[in-house]
């Protein structure tokens, strides 16, 4: 079993625990149930996707509909985590945007790579972490304070500009090993995915401890 | 320049290592400077808290000072007054009638008893432990009793709700708010009839009294600051005791509105 796959068994088991941590503390969260859906669908959108790639891995099944899956999961976080965000800080934000914007990188890069999410993913990281800072801007705008420590909300917007704004370098590098389409580039650049994954699984240990935060005040 | 595998490989993942140890960097001087807003916030909040008790300190306290007055006054224009003329009856008694005798020592006891009463009502009025025990509704349907007995006019209490479920300390506020009213409705606006709601809705008392009395001019009323217009002062500073907020709308020789909203709190 080489270090690939111990990292992909350890973000599936790490994305099941969430799920099961966030199941069993669900019906706590009387005032923000509906935002941290949107959390819980990408949560199990993570173990789908991962147990896929355990699947294609163990297998060996050469990567079949690899790119689908990975398309729809970057389709997925650029729509779920800024809807997130932006509802907790009561923000209006309609899907629309985030749907057209995917669209419409999508096609440039199926029409330029190959592929649809090549340059989706160098820019998720940009458009989420955008997101992620407009929280942490109006905590400080706001006139009242809230006790962080035990602010779900916040944990989780830690998690994620741990995985996408730490990510943001790695996806630059992915996109740019499809731009140069270089062979022996690919064959090296498993640090980068290894990076990439240890990020999603350091996001999965903060949004654990946001849904066991001991008060679950509004954010 | 040569770009070589390996160097992308070990520029990405460094860039990465310093982007993730710059967000913790990062995190903690969020988390530090967030701490620091939060205890100067709580800090201006307990001076806020601070500043609010000593204002309803201060109300209390004119309350208290108006009450004495009220007692002092009541003593003094209604006590005193029988007390005098029991010691005039008294020292005026003819012991060699025996005729004048008995009329003058009996309407002393007359007058004597009445004193009496007025004491009592006073004790009554003041006595806050009184609400507890039979609640607000039976000690307003006592002093509308009392007032209706002495000043000859028709008072009229309609009720709904469980206004006894109200906490005593914001019984007793009400309780004065209406003798305050009460006594302003007939001192001030002559009134025959005088009629109080009291009904609780959504969690906050609603308080009305109405008079067919004189009325006056609002806006001149609150723009003034003649001794006059105290009776509303005292009714503004109790409320703001309980949060309580108050409309009036008056209407010369029409009538007085008073609309009081009061949250309650179980």
């Amino acid at each position: 079993m080489d270090f690939y796959f111990k990292l992909q068994i350890l973000q599936f088991l790490v994305s099941l625990l969430t799920c099961i941590v966030g199941s069993k503390l669900f019906k706590e969260y009387a005032h923000n149930k509906n935002e941290l859906k949107l959390i819980f669908t990408f949560c199990i959108l993570d173990i789908v996707t991962s147990t896929y790639f355990i699947i294609l891995y163990y297998y060996d099944l050469n990567n079949l509909l690899f790119k689908e899956f990975q398309s729809i999961y970057i389709w997925a976080e650029i729509i779920l985590l800024p809807l997130y965000i932006n509802k907790t800080i009561r923000i209006k934000h309609s899907p629309i945007a985030p749907i057209v914007f995917c669209l419409i990188l999508s096609i440039i890069s199926l029409v330029w790579l190959g592929n649809t999410y090549a340059i989706l993913q160098a820019i998720s990281g940009i458009y989420i972490s955008y997101h992620c800072f407009v929280y942490l801007t109006n905590l400080f705008k706001r006139s009242n304070t809230i006790d962080l420590s035990t602010s779900p909300s916040f944990w989780i917007v830690i998690g994620i500009i741990t995985c996408y704004t730490a990510s943001i370098p790695a996806c630059l590098a992915i996109l740019y090993l499809f731009i140069v389409d270089d062979k022996e580039l690919f064959s090296v650049a498993d640090p980068v995915f290894y990076y990439f994954m240890f990020t999603n699984i350091i996001m999965h240990i903060f949004f654990i401890k946001a849904f066991t935060c001991k008060s679950h005040q509004p954010a | 320049m040569q770009i070589t595998p390996t160097g992308v490989v070990y520029f990405t993942v460094m860039t990465s290592t310093f982007v993730l140890l710059f967000l913790i960097v990062f995190i903690y001087k969020i988390l530090r400077l967030y701490n620091r807003r939060q205890l100067e916030y709580l800090m201006d909040l307990q001076l806020l808290n601070l500043e609010k008790e000593k204002e309803i300190l201060s109300a209390r306290i004119d309350v208290q000072e108006e009450t004495f007055g009220i007692v002092a006054r009541e003593i003094h224009d209604n006590i005193n007054q029988i007390l005098t003329l029991t010691k005039l009856n008294l020292n005026t008694v003819n012991f060699n009638s025996p005729s004048d005798f008995k009329n003058k020592i009996s309407y002393s006891a007359d007058l004597i008893t009445e004193a009496i009463r007025g004491l009592t009502d006073i004790s009554k009025s003041l006595n806050t432990d009184i609400i507890e025990e039979i609640g607000l509704l039976k000690i307003l349907e006592l002093e509308i009793d009392r007032i209706i007995k002495a000043k000859k006019i028709n008072i009229l209490l309609n009720h709904s709700g469980d206004v006894d479920e109200i906490i005593p300390a914001t019984q007793l506020i009400i309780f004065r708010i209406s003798q305050e009213a009460i006594r302003n409705s007939i001192m001030h606006g002559n009134a025959k009839n005088i009629t109080i709601n009291i009904f609780i809705q959504s969690n906050t008392l609603q308080f009305s009294i109405e008079d067919d009395g004189i009325g006056f001019n609002v806006n001149h009323h609150f723009s003034s600051t003649r001794n006059g217009s105290q009776g509303l002062t005292n009714i503004q500073k109790r409320l703001k005791i309980v949060g309580g907020r108050m409309e009036i709308s008056s209407q010369l020789q029409i009538g007085t509105k008073l609309n009081i909203q009061i949250p309650i709190i179980n």
